[in-house]
């Protein structure tokens, strides 16, 4: 079945999540020129999937989005919509069905000139 | 002498109609005629300036105040070549946003040794001054809230003198897509617009059909018009799969009534006012390009 494009990116709280409750978690590293710190976790809060960018910050840029995907630089990825906050807390929804196991990276991507800034592999 | 300043000038009508809004729905009614059978017009000048506002209501009653420049040089009385840039500012539920929109730079032309100089020509290109990606407080926003479509596009067109008709054919074929809109409906905090991210925009083709007379002893120019317009194929986006997704119903036929007046002042100088408003529109139409209703005010002058 497709998954179906019927979530929302806002934000369900910043709060800090216990560290049982994380399903997945990868540290972010950036690519050449990017400054990009945190860590991406992976959390189930009741019926959804949820991504937490925990004490994130990133180089500003002009379009970024934050992607789950099956590599990087990005072919096959969930567009989560566009970062919230260059830094600090943020969550984003995943829609349902996806297998983390193929979609085992977070990626903050610019879509406007096709950059990746950085990319958080997740265990 | 009159004849051939006429043809000219009927040529530069179907420009200004093509430009009007970036070449869809009521967009096309927007820029007021310039043209008219009796009287002097600013274009008959060899250069002539024109300055356009346009209010215009648009999707989920986003207003959006339209302004262009408009620079003509005339190089023969068979060749003229006009200058437009444009900037909009739409105001509605994401909030207000203001930017430039497009340059388009097109040249008209008129045949020689032709009875009554009827046909004329035009061809030319429109040049996207933003990606279509403008924000507002980082959320993107639908294609209605951009100044441009972020497309480099080739027009071309002809026109008709047909008895007292007049018949206006032309295309607008996007050929370079710069468009880097990222609105995802999915992700809006404000329902009611189609998804346009990565946006990719098919061609128009229209057909305009008026019949224009004069009144006031040739002082009021009138030119009630039917506009068509055929979309020619399915506008697609990329969805939040990177997968790129057809927006059904985005093709098809519009429909437009016009009515455009224009009253001609001492010294090469004209003022031009239009209204229009849709009789048929597109079932899906994520361009943001369709009017509600259309009402612009221009003044021109030449020298």
């Amino acid at each position: 079945m497709p998954l179906q494009a019927t979530v929302s990116n806002t934000a369900t709280g910043s709060g800090q999540r216990a560290k049982s409750d994380t399903l997945y978690r990868g540290i972010f590293s950036a690519t050449s020129g990017i400054t990009i710190m945190g860590v991406a976790k992976i959390f189930r809060d009741s019926t959804d999937h949820v991504l937490q960018l925990d004490s994130f910050a990133v180089s500003a840029g002009p379009d970024l989005k934050v992607y789950l995907a099956k590599e990087y630089p990005p072919v096959n990825f969930i567009n989560l919509g566009s970062l919230q906050y260059n830094s600090g807390s943020q969550l984003y929804k995943i829609p349902a069905g996806v297998n983390f196991s193929e979609y085992s990276y977070v990626l903050i991507h610019c879509q406007q000139y096709n950059h990746l800034f950085g990319y958080a592999s997740l265990k | 002498m009159k004849k051939i300043l006429f043809t000219g000038l009927l040529g530069l009508l179907v420009q200004n109609k093509i430009m009007a809004q970036g070449c869809s729905d009521a967009g096309f009614c927007t820029l007021p005629i310039r043209s008219t059978k009796i009287g002097h017009t600013a274009i008959q000048q060899r250069n002539a300036l024109s300055l356009e506002t346009s209010y215009n209501i648009g999707e989920e009653q986003t207003t959006i105040i339209g302004l262009s420049v408009q620079y003509d040089r005339k190089f023969s009385n068979a060749l003229t070549w006009h200058n437009k840039i444009t900037a909009s500012n739409m105001h509605g539920a994401f909030g207000n946003a203001f930017n430039a929109g497009d340059i388009y730079s097109t040249v008209t032309y008129v045949p020689k040794g032709q009875k009554d100089n009827a046909v004329s020509f035009l061809a030319g290109v429109k040049i996207p001054l933003t990606g279509s990606n403008d924000k507002i407080n980082g959320v993107s926003l639908p294609m209605v809230f951009q100044s441009s479509l972020g497309t480099y596009d080739f027009v071309a067109g002809a026109s008709l003198l047909l008895a007292k008709w007049e018949l206006n054919a032309a295309v607008q074929i996007p050929v370079i897509n710069s468009n880097k809109n990222s609105f995802l409906s999915t992700y809006s905090p404000i329902p009611g617009f189609l998804s346009t991210n990565l946006f990719q925009r098919k061609a128009d083709a229209l057909l305009r059909v008026g019949y224009p007379f004069t009144a006031g002893g040739g002082k009021w120019l009138f030119n009630p018009n039917l506009l068509g317009i055929y979309h020619l194929g399915k506008d697609s986006y990329e969805n939040i799969f990177g997968k790129r997704e057809a927006i059904q119903g985005s093709d098809g036929f519009t429909l437009n009534a016009n009515l455009q007046v224009k009253y001609l002042l001492p010294k090469n100088a004209s003022l031009q006012f239009s209204i229009a408003s849709p009789l048929v529109v597109r079932d899906s139409r994520p361009d943001g390009l369709t009017r509600s209703l259309v009402a612009a005010v221009g003044y021109s002058f030449g020298w």
